[in-house]
């Protein structure tokens, strides 16, 4: 089945709040924008295949590692601000792999796609198309240049297809207007619309691609064409400068394609994609409500957690009244950690489950609860039933929370895959990479999509406010254990060194004179006596597990006295005798 | 004497929770003697290799430390012929807070860091402080020859 079929029957029929399905992706949507892009594309004959072509030689050699990296291992590679561009430049083409994600696609070779733009709420998308510089112009400027990347494109390019100008002309440049650049070195172009009906090279791409076939020789027409338009730039104006970037044909293209010349790269034509921009706004829109989502969820969940804590804590105090309910608390909770519903927290595999292990399992501990009858109606305080009613309904939640993640972000990289599979540009990594560099890298990111993104989700950190906050209103024997015998560690031994263990299992320590705290290995144990016990700790313990304590006195009293018996030269079977 | 709590809870979890590339399965007519399985760690001459061992908790256990021995072959300066192993969290640095996963986990790190300067196998440290390549090729050998997955 197509995923946006799929994904629109799972928002329908699940039983999401409104103001979740509100939020979600609009699947659908997306997918016609993408229409949109691949006409505007096609518009200027930059047809999937040919725009592949393109791409793909420019993004060569992208070594293993070096790939405009999607892993959040390179985030804080990221310069926040764009006045680091210039000493970027050249740092970002090093090819030590440290490279910035953003810049390293960006090559002076063929063609390159960019989104960019201060943010991820305001950006443009373009496609940079490098066309060969060897008019008299720039050629002796290339030649004073390292000369770095040269793998990447064809060996007659070797000369000028060189280097990247941000980082290697003065520093100034790119942030001065186009005026103080002088014309022969970088001259801006301005063309009149009909040079385009004319001269435009992506009109000739589009001619070439149909008439030659290969890309190959529609991109020598192209240079040709270019080396032509580059003569006639000498003598047209300079017009003002936006972004760097000089707007060369103010009237738009038929089909609503901006085409430019970008001043700091004479020889370039950047095409605008008003469509794709469009598009990846509204994917930006749509990130930013599910973030909107989350935090309103988050806040909520949070609170409902904090109410549940209260209302459990005051219910089930461990007098005769409440002495009942908290038994059965510590029980359902004693399950509910065991069972591991939504997270796995064993050796062999930790981490989040996915969406139906954590159905399975949270059927199962349902189920469980209501074999050991445990599910509530063996409560006697009102609250204490509401409350479970509650707990159910926020592990529900949270199982909801999971499918609507799931499929939102499989929504999200579904619509990204196509974008890229229809178009050829690379948005999902481009777009990545702006959002990276425009989110700042703290628990703000994007809860919802977050596997797409980051490694944090909103199930995660709801799970964890439930198990931080609501687990100890209720003590768990765990937390009292002596670290030797694991029971109840009664009486409670605190050692000089503060580590805590039962009288019994110190008692024997000590006749077989071992000395050092089991835990740290501090000389303390054959010193402890009478003075050590945790009195505070002690009455606690009787309070909040009295069955418990009472139990291990019992069975610490009988071994001690069949130690004695057996001290003694007896033991059982001489008593019977 | 009936089993103490401690070690059913220890069975169980090594059950339930095995930690990555240790088995421990008691006896099922001893509950105190394990059959043990370790991997050989990778990045060390003993990497892909499987090692069967043999487990024991005496009476005395957690007050007294488990007897451990390896079964399988294994060219180590700290583990000899009959398989006997000098560490020393197994004899007088044994603490009652250790546990049967914890001292298997000790036995996984001592085949990635082998400490010829307290040896066991006294042919085998020589060789390993002489020509540690050499000795290592042979640990891999070994561990190839002997240790192979079943």
């Amino acid at each position: 089945m197509k995923y946006g079929k799929q994904y629109e029957r799972i928002l329908r029929e699940s039983s999401f709040p409104p103001e979740w399905t509100a939020s979600a992706i609009e699947y659908g949507q997306l997918k016609k924008l993408i229409k949109n892009v691949v006409d505007e594309l096609q518009s200027v004959g930059l047809s999937p295949e040919v725009l592949h072509e393109l791409l793909e030689r420019s993004d060569k050699p992208p070594p293993a590692g070096l790939e405009r990296s999607t892993s959040p291992a390179h985030i804080e590679e990221i310069p926040d601000s764009p006045t680091s561009e210039n000493d970027k430049g050249l740092e970002g083409f090093s090819l030590n792999g440290n490279a910035h994600p953003k810049y390293k696609g960006r090559r002076r070779s063929m063609a390159s796609y960019e989104i960019d733009g201060p943010n991820s709420e305001n950006f443009t998308s373009r496609l940079r198309l490098q066309l060969r510089r060897l008019s008299s112009g720039t050629r002796a400027r290339s030649e004073q240049r390292p000369s770095i990347q040269s793998v990447a494109s064809p060996p007659a390019d070797a000369t000028a297809d060189t280097t990247d100008t941000e980082g290697t002309t003065d520093g100034g440049e790119a942030s001065v207007p186009v005026a103080s650049t002088s014309a022969d070195e970088a001259p801006p172009l301005v063309s009149s619309s009909s040079k385009y009906e004319s001269e435009n090279p992506l009109w000739a791409l589009q001619r070439g691609s149909g008439d030659l076939g290969t890309v190959e020789t529609t991109l020598e027409k192209i240079r040709d064409m270019e080396s032509a338009l580059d003569d006639e730039d000498e003598e047209d104006d300079y017009v003002p400068q936006l972004n760097g970037v000089v707007v060369a044909d103010p009237s738009k293209h038929p089909h609503g394609v901006h085409i430019i010349r970008d001043a700091q790269h004479p020889g370039d034509v950047v095409i605008e994609l008003p469509s794709d921009a469009m598009f990846f706004q509204m994917f930006s829109q749509a990130l930013r409500s599910l973030e909107h989502l989350a935090e309103v969820l988050k806040d909520q969940f949070t609170q409902d957690v904090i109410e549940l804590s209260q209302t459990i804590s005051d219910a089930c105090r461990p007098t005769r009244k409440g002495q009942h309910d908290l038994a059965i608390w510590r029980e359902i909770f004693s399950l509910w950690v065991e069972a591991q519903i939504f997270e796995s927290g064993t050796e062999r595999f930790r981490g989040e489950r996915d969406v139906e292990e954590a159905e399975v399992r949270l059927k199962a501990f349902a189920a469980e609860l209501v074999k050991r009858r445990l599910d509530g109606r063996r409560m006697k305080s009102k609250q204490c039933k509401k409350a479970f009613d509650r707990f159910m309904q926020l592990n529900v939640m949270l199982l909801d929370l999971k499918k609507f993640q799931k499929a939102n972000a499989e929504a999200a990289r579904k619509i990204l895959k196509k974008h890229d599979k229809r178009t050829a540009l690379q948005g999902t990594s481009e777009y990545a990479a702006l959002v990276r560099a425009s989110v700042p890298q703290n628990d703000s990111s994007p809860l919802l999509i977050a596997p797409w993104l980051t490694k944090t989700t909103l199930p995660h950190v709801l799970l964890a406010a439930l198990t931080e906050k609501l687990l100890p209103v209720i003590p768990q024997i765990d937390d009292y254990a002596c670290a030797i015998c694991t029971s109840i560690a009664f009486k409670p031994i605190r050692l000089d060194c503060g580590h805590l263990f039962c009288v019994r299992c110190l008692v024997k320590m000590q006749k077989r004179g071992q000395d050092d705290c089991p835990l740290c290995r501090a000389p303390v144990v054959l010193k402890a006596n009478r003075d050590n016990v945790d009195w505070a700790l002690l009455r606690f313990m009787q309070e909040w597990f009295p069955e418990e304590a009472k139990a291990k006195d019992a069975a610490n009293q009988k071994e001690s006295g069949e130690e004695q018996l057996e001290a003694m030269g007896l033991n059982g079977k001489c008593l019977i005798m | 004497m009936s089993l103490p709590k401690r070690i059913l809870k220890e069975t169980e979890r090594l059950r339930n929770d095995p930690a990555p590339g240790i088995t421990a399965v008691p006896h099922e007519d001893n509950v105190r003697y394990f059959d043990v399985t370790v991997e050989g760690p990778d990045g060390s001459p003993f990497a892909g290799g499987n090692f069967h061992l043999e487990l024991f908790l005496p009476e005395e256990y957690p007050m007294a430390p488990p007897k451990v021995r390896f079964l399988t072959k294994i060219y180590h300066p700290n583990i000899d012929k009959l398989g006997r192993i000098c560490l020393d969290i197994l004899k007088d640095k044994w603490s009652p807070a250790l546990q049967i996963r914890t001292v298997l986990l000790s036995v996984q790190a001592l085949l990635s860091s082998p400490n010829p300067d307290d040896p066991l196998a006294t042919d085998v440290a020589k060789h390993y402080k002489e020509d540690l390549k050499g000795a290592q090729g042979i640990s891999k050998e070994w561990t190839e020859k002997y240790a192979g997955k079943d």
